[in-house]
């Protein structure tokens, strides 16, 4: 059972599959695009954990944010060129990453934490312990 | 004006290790392996590739004539606690590429260097491969 439902289309990968042939222009003329980074999804006992690959970005080109039952994480990296050469050949390209994610109930989303990686970002959703409430009867 | 590229020199992949990696890399038909991008000039080449959690000391870097080979091991992020994949996008395992470039390079001047992620293998050309400019002199 998938309790984190992710939100897909909420981000469109508007980068090219590698290979095609058009990550060599676009790595040189369109640095600007934005791509869907692939994530992992854990769960344990007490919490989830989301593994994001984000290469590279720099610890303060991470933006999280939590609004609602939405995490939505935008993140830059640095320049990909390489200077004084020419792209040959390439089978990426370099842009901004983006995605969402639609948070379940039960999340603290106080204690949501993250850590940063060798270009991996790992966020920690701790579970909330549920209240049980006693209702008494008359 | 077709000569003057370097891009037909530059790449020539030959792939190995097609059955260790999984997911998303297969499955969009890419090669087996990160991915890398190559950067040239005439005084050398630099090879770009996005490596998110693989270690320094999983790398294997090995360069020989016109050859860079690249092996490494990207582990599963599920080895601790009693974590279970809901979701698994990320591939990972073992992978190698080689690259052969259309120059010498100086194997002694080689440097790599691993920053969030992606890695930078800078390859010198070597001197005795360099172009030479060659003066026409008149009788």
């Amino acid at each position: 059972m998938e309790h984190m439902h992710n939100d897909t289309n909420a981000t469109q990968n508007t980068g090219c599959s590698a290979g095609c042939g058009c990550a060599a222009k676009d790595a040189e003329k369109h640095p600007a695009r934005t791509y869907l980074p692939a994530v992992d999804l854990l769960h344990s006992q007490d919490a989830y954990t989301l593994v994001v690959d984000i290469p590279g970005v720099p610890h303060e080109g991470i933006d999280l944010q939590v609004e609602k039952n939405t995490l939505t994480l935008r993140a830059t990296p640095t320049e990909g060129t390489v200077a004084d050469m020419r792209l040959a050949y390439a089978e990426y390209g370099v842009g901004r990453y983006e995605r969402t994610f639609t948070l379940p109930e039960d999340i603290d989303r106080d204690t949501i934490a993250a850590s940063l990686k060798n270009g991996v970002l790992r966020i920690t959703l701790s579970k909330v312990v549920p209240a049980t409430k006693r209702i008494s009867i008359n | 004006m077709y000569w003057n590229r370097l891009a037909a020199m530059a790449v020539n992949d030959t792939q190995k290790g097609t059955n260790h990696l999984i997911g998303r890399m297969i499955a969009r038909q890419r090669p087996a392996g990160p991915a890398f991008n190559i950067w040239v000039n005439d005084e050398g080449a630099v090879l770009t590739s996005e490596i998110p959690g693989v270690e320094l000391q999983d790398l294997d870097i090995t360069v020989s004539g016109k050859s860079v080979s690249v092996k490494g091991i990207r582990k599963d992020e599920s080895t601790e606690k009693e974590e279970r994949y809901s979701r698994k996008e990320r591939a990972s395992g073992e992978f190698e590429r080689i690259f052969r470039l259309g120059m010498e390079i100086d194997a002694a001047a080689v440097q790599a260097r691993l920053a969030n992620g992606v890695l930078e293998i800078r390859l010198p050309r070597s001197e005795k491969d360099k172009p030479r400019k060659i003066t026409v002199t008149a009788d």
